[in-house]
């Protein structure tokens, strides 16, 4: 059976190098390892390339989601040392209908990532169509604009907490010195979310303009030149051709930025974990305490999938929206 | 055919990856020191010269003092102690995650019994520390264990199972500033509540950045400073049914005064404010009044870190009856379960906890819970006065449940509904719903 297979592979295999042959045909018999390797990979090439790439996602992907499934229908504390404990749906039970934390972080996840990513959009297409145009020391300021987005997200958030300190922050020292009363900045609930969302504005409406930007640069001139021969006036102009030409991409940056945002983490972490009270507890922030301060690890699990489902329902909407409109 | 052996490849392919995988995964760093149980022979602290442990600890006045004596260890033994300090909340955190995953990183680590010592002791995560101090060939014969009160030993002790050994003890304390309440009139710090009202209201002076009155208002963190409010007021977190108290109108009158007082008379932004930043602000001379545990004393009285160290004087949390109002918190040291270097992690927490490193630490302000070892004479005499009175008829700081963290989110969010001013009934009467759905989810 082996033998017949290698009679057939090998010829084949000849054929499509088209090299001379480096084995003498007296070898033939006992064939080099090497051949029939390459022989064996000629006859499997469709297993052999997709393997590894296959093995990744099984190990790094499907085993996680798989497993946090299965956690997400156990009751499972002490990490580890312990087994988890198989209780069906309770905790799915218990997260939609007894657990205000829940729904309340559902709200802050949501709102925080519309409206962040809502003046991110304006913001970085703004900042895009600007740096577009040729001035003085243009390539300068498009540096700069892009500095908030390569610096450390953590060290970010931990200056920004220091900025916004009542007592030895700079921006109430601002406040004073223009004669006006200062603010409790984070420490004011009704205020730490919204800034929150200002702090992520900041760093990423850079990422929106470069996306857009790379967008602007790519653009074809005709249709500018037989705007301008129509007699369109600036704003007309970037209201009825460009904008139009550079939506595709901009939905993809708001498509990257929206995940990106829905999943916000490390800033809110370092800037008020969560507080004061729980007036920036988004579902990540939360999902973080029930499973490394609370250790309720099934309990965290059962969020997450509810999270992953929001997530993906977001982003497909999102996506739909814009292949509609094509 | 072909199909299917290419299946049957993939197959194979991703459980070899899988298995290898998890073979590093379980694959010990070092190796592994033998147990408690087959070690023997003379005791000697050079038994395991060249180890190295790991400790990890938060970034506390206590953390400070023990850091610059630990080559005194490692010359002592041989042994390379890795320590590493992060910021109490991380710390917390960190320590956890690592727990969790039974990562066999950890030998010795800092834990606080009140906050997580049923948790901990319920998953597992500590060593049983009696064979090891029973084992003569382990334990130096001067370590005299008998030295620790008993009443300290068995708050480190879990289902008959000794997890961790006291290293510092801390009572809630008054510090205060003799010469801004002089100034305001007053020669003596306040004895009751209504008395630090009007003293606090006293010497604010926001023209000159002075605060009459702070106390911790971050969610979680402020728990602890409760509790002595609660007992002035004839409150408590639960009562002997186990089931939420503090709703009751003694606890939210509590509650309410303890939000109140920071309102009208502490820094602006409190809900932000731990331990940490108040220190800070102490010792930058914005505060006059502060309560908070006794552990700070050390680096309020450090003169490298601030310039009000002799300004500063110490008195008993204020009692409006005669009922205490005391309070107590406590850090131990613990050997984790999950350490291959039991015996070497031992001799560091023998030698965290022995009496050289005991008095050395409360020579310098900062009380280790062995009896025999007295407050040095540079410190002042009535922070070792507050700090006796305090410690006599002190009650746990925390509600004494498995599920600590949680329930001090619970009544945090209570605590910071009421500095802000907020329906302080409405917030304990569901924190009280929440805290009891807690404690029920224990026991099932």
């Amino acid at each position: 059976m082996t033998d017949t297979k290698t009679a057939i592979g090998v010829p084949r295999e000849r054929n499509r190098s088209g090299g001379p042959r480096r084995t003498p045909r007296s070898a033939r018999g006992g064939e080099s390892v090497g051949r029939r390797l390459s022989a064996w990979v000629d006859r499997h090439v469709l297993a052999v390339f997709t393997t590894p790439a296959l093995a990744f996602i099984a190990l790094t992907m499907l085993f996680p989601v798989v497993f946090t499934i299965y956690l997400s229908l156990t009751h499972w504390v002490g990490g580890a040392s312990r087994a988890p404990e198989f209780i069906g749906l309770e905790n799915f039970i218990r997260l939609f209908t007894d657990d205000e934390r829940f729904w309340l972080a559902t709200l802050r996840t949501i709102l925080l990532t519309a409206g962040a990513v809502l003046a991110q959009t304006v913001l970085g297409v703004a900042i895009a169509v600007l740096l577009h145009r040729k001035f003085v020391l243009s390539g300068l300021v498009r540096s700069v604009v892009l500095l908030p987005m390569i610096a450390t997200p953590v060290a970010i958030a931990l200056v920004w907490r220091l900025m916004f300190h009542p007592q030895l922050g700079v921006l109430n020292d601002i406040l004073v010195r223009l004669g006006l009363p200062p603010s409790d900045w984070l420490a004011n609930p009704d205020l730490a979310l919204f800034l929150v969302g200002v702090v992520d504005t900041w760093e990423w409406a850079p990422l929106i303009a470069l996306i857009t930007l790379a967008g602007l640069t790519a653009l074809p001139e005709e249709p500018f030149e037989a705007a301008s021969i129509d007699g369109a006036n600036g704003w007309q102009k970037f209201w009825h051709v460009t904008l139009p030409m550079v939506r595709p991409i901009v939905v993809v940056a708001v498509v990257l930025r929206l995940i990106e945002a829905l999943k916000t983490f490390d800033p809110i972490l370092v800037m008020t974990n969560g507080g004061p009270g729980f007036a920036t507890e988004t579902l990540n922030i939360y999902a973080y305490n029930i499973a490394f301060q609370y250790q309720q690890l099934g309990y965290s699990a059962a969020l997450l999938i509810v999270f992953f489902l929001l997530v993906l329902l977001i982003s497909s909407s999102v996506l739909s929206l814009r292949r509609g409109k094509e | 055919m072909k199909r299917r052996a290419s299946t049957k490849i993939i197959g194979g392919v991703a459980i070899a990856a899988f298995g290898a995988s998890l073979l590093t995964a379980c694959s010990p760093g070092g190796e592994a020191l033998p147990d408690v149980d087959e070690i023997s022979g003379d005791f000697d602290w050079k038994r395991f010269d060249g180890e190295t442990i790991r400790f990890v600890a938060g970034l506390q006045p206590w953390q400070e003092q023990i850091e610059p004596l630990i080559p005194e260890f490692e010359e002592l033994t041989g042994i390379d102690v890795e320590m590493e300090a992060l910021p109490e909340d991380q710390f917390r955190q960190r320590l956890q995650v690592e727990l969790t995953a039974g990562s066999s990183d950890i030998d010795v680590f800092m834990t606080s019994v009140q906050q997580d010592g049923a948790r901990f002791a319920n998953s597992g995560w500590y060593e049983e520390l009696v064979p090891y101090i029973e084992n003569e060939s382990l334990t130096s014969p001067d370590y005299d264990f008998s030295d620790f009160s008993e009443s300290v030993l068995e708050g480190h002790t879990f289902d008959g199972t000794l997890s961790a050994l006291p290293i510092q003890l801390e009572v809630q304390m008054l510090f205060y500033r003799k010469d801004l309440i002089e100034a305001a009139g007053y020669d003596a710090p306040p004895a009751t509540l209504d008395e630090l009202d009007e003293m606090a209201a006293a010497t604010t002076d926001p023209g000159n950045g002075v605060f009459g009155w702070a106390v911790r208002g971050k969610r979680a963190a402020a728990v602890t400073q409760l509790t002595s409010f609660l007992a002035n007021h004839g409150a408590t977190y639960m009562d002997d049914e186990g089931k939420a108290a503090f709703d009751s109108p003694e606890g939210i009158e509590a509650i309410d005064e303890y939000g109140r007082l920071l309102r009208e008379y502490g820094p602006s932004g409190s809900v932000n404010n731990g331990w940490e930043e108040l220190l800070a602000m102490f010792q930058a001379g914005n505060i006059a009044l502060w309560a908070d545990n006794s552990g700070q004393a050390a680096a309020i009285r450090d003169p490298e870190q601030t310039e009000i160290t002799d300004e500063v004087g110490y008195a008993p949390m204020p009692q409006n009856g005669d009922d205490s109002a005391q309070t107590f918190f406590g850090w131990g040291a613990a050997i984790s379960s999950a350490s291959e270097k039991k015996p070497a992690a031992w001799l560091f927490l023998q030698w965290l906890t022995s009496a050289e490193v005991v008095a050395e630490l409360q020579e310098a302000g900062i009380p280790g819970g062995r009896q025999s070892i007295e407050f040095g004479d540079d410190v002042p005499h009535d922070f070792v006065d507050a700090f006796q009175t305090s410690l006599a008829t002190a009650q746990p700081q925390l509600p004494q449940v498995q599920s600590v963290p949680e329930v001090r989110d619970a009544i945090g969010d209570v605590l910071v509904a009421s500095i802000q001013g907020g329906d302080v009934e409405a917030a304990a009467t569901s924190a009280a719903d929440e805290f009891d759905r807690i404690v029920e989810m224990e026991t099932r």
